[in-house]
């Protein structure tokens, strides 16, 4: 029990200490609260131009686009932010601690994406509040409550591909260029900011094959009550089965990364 | 543990020259190393090295610039895998035992990183007594007891980089030694130390060879260190001999 124990107050230290690390800036909460204000509003005004037959009114739009920014925020706190702390850990010399630590560098990794998933849900918090408050974002308050899980399901199905990108920044320390590209093809091909079906063929069977998909559609229809594109059944066993197999397959690949950094002595090279 | 039953008075196989040090159960030893090899490149620094300590050592490892000093201390570590031979701890090894491997070794890494520039220097020292898996009912008390014996308590609220490269190295010194491992590995530890700090290290690994520990330091050269040194090896053409 105590060895449990031990275990999970290293995953705290490691959350805390990524918060204390935040908070000693003490104007990056603030800045990235405006200017997520400020994405907010500017959505909020382009929604007031749309007039197209898949949204019936400017503001169906306006909740549609700011739960694609929703999705965004989780999608970066998995994909980019932890590689990028991974990335800085290397360079700062931090990282050594976990690998020579008995918790273990693999551990260490997986608790570095906790943080940035809270923080990004703080965030979002942070963003449809502030929608409602000054835009009178339209929020179906019944089935808000199961937002939660779902955010949680998305998050998880999204993490598998934030531990592989984890795992190509040990190998080739260079990896974070490409997570820019792909977060602005996924929001393509995943129909952050406009519906799916406005895609081509192609890009619309992409959509169906990846977790970002359903993870925006069952948000979305559980915020603010939108028709789902397919059975809810189907789009939840995306969610549950793509981290059920992806999961363990990046754990994998991140231990194959620490091990052969080991062994290559490359792991601490920044 | 210095009057460890048992004790078989046999020479290091691998040792190269006279005898590196007495091998008795290696269940007992805080470090073998046994036979290493890493090559960088085309270059292999380290040509079948092997060291053993015995509880209550502290030796010293010496060797010019480029010898493998550190490559063989980050390899005791468990930063690198040897690509042969292999590192136990208290018979532990260091590729398949290693999370236990790990709990025994206390690492100080050569120049000033490795510290989060961030948080104070109790914060990170809190930070490693957690990730060094340090029951719960056990951390306050060994992060204070490392806060005292490295001097740290005016500088503990402080964060690290505001601190002085000699406080820094203070700092770091107390996380190697916090979880009170069984072996210390300290690569250069002198950089930055006064006179005053100088002292603090001695202490800290009179403690450890007190406890049945081990430390194992290295610097390119000894001469006017005050560090402790039962032992001194130096590491040449990629093997340990005996200074």
């Amino acid at each position: 029990m105590s060895a449990l124990q031990a275990e999970f107050d290293a995953v705290t230290a490691i959350v805390r200490r990524d918060w204390l690390v935040l908070t000693s800036y003490r104007l990056r909460f603030v800045s990235q609260l405006i200017s997520l204000c400020f994405s907010v509003t500017l959505f909020h005004f382009i929604a007031k131009l749309v007039r197209v037959t898949s949204f019936n009114t400017p503001g169906a739009y306006f909740a549609f686009a700011l739960i694609g920014l929703v999705t965004l925020q989780v999608l970066n706190s998995t994909l980019h932010s932890p590689p990028s702390i991974l990335r800085g850990e290397l360079g700062a010399g931090t990282f050594e601690r976990f690998v020579v630590s008995p918790f273990g560098a693999l551990r260490a990794m997986v608790a570095m994406t906790i943080f940035p998933l809270l923080y990004a849900l703080m965030m979002a918090l942070a963003m449809l509040v502030f929608a409602a408050i000054a835009f009178g974002l339209h929020v179906h308050w019944s089935t808000l409550a199961l937002l939660a899980p779902v955010a949680f399901l998305g998050a998880l199905s999204f993490l598998p591909f934030g531990l592989l990108i984890m795992a190509l920044v040990l190998v080739f320390k260079q990896a974070l260029t490409g997570v820019t590209f792909v977060v602005a093809g996924i929001s393509l091909i995943s129909g952050l900011y406009f519906p799916v079906s406005v895609l081509p063929g192609w890009m619309r069977e992409l959509s169906r094959v990846q977790p970002f998909t359903p993870a925006a559609d069952l948000m979305r229809h559980v915020m603010a009550g939108t028709h789902l594109h397919e059975s809810l059944s189907l789009e939840l066993a995306k969610l549950v089965g793509f981290p059920l197999v992806l999961l363990p397959l990046s754990v994998i690949a991140l231990q194959l990364a620490l091990r052969a950094g080991r062994r290559r002595g490359t792991l601490l090279e920044s | 543990m210095s009057s460890t039953p048992g004790l078989v008075t046999v020479q290091t196989a691998q040792a190269q020259g006279p005898s590196v040090s007495l091998c008795r159960s290696p269940e007992r030893m805080p470090l073998v190393l046994k036979g290493i090899h890493r090559r960088w490149g085309r270059r292999e620094v380290l040509h079948g090295a092997s060291l053993t300590l015995s509880p209550g050592t502290a030796a010293w490892l010496g060797g010019p610039n480029g010898a493998g000093k550190t490559t063989l201390l980050r390899t005791a570590a468990g930063l690198l895998s040897p690509q042969r031979g292999h590192s136990t701890v208290l018979g532990l090894d260091s590729e398949r035992d290693r999370r236990a491997y790990q709990r025994h070794i206390g690492f100080l890494s050569a120049g000033d990183r490795g510290l989060t520039a961030r948080l104070t220097a109790h914060q990170n020292l809190e930070l490693w007594s957690a990730l060094a898996l340090v029951p719960r009912e056990r951390r306050r008390g060994l992060v204070e007891q490392a806060t005292v014996h490295f001097a740290l308590h005016e500088v503990a609220e402080q964060r690290v980089d505001r601190l002085s490269m000699g406080q820094r190295q203070r700092v770091r010194l107390a996380m190697a030694f916090l979880h009170e491992p069984a072996l210390v590995l300290l690569d250069e530890p002198h950089t930055s130390l006064d006179d005053f700090g100088l002292g603090l290290l001695e202490d800290a690994i009179a403690q450890v060879t007190g406890r049945g520990g081990a430390v194992l330091w290295c610097s390119p050269s000894r001469a006017g260190l005050p560090i402790p040194a039962d032992e001194s090896y130096e590491l040449a053409d990629g093997r340990v001999r005996r200074a």
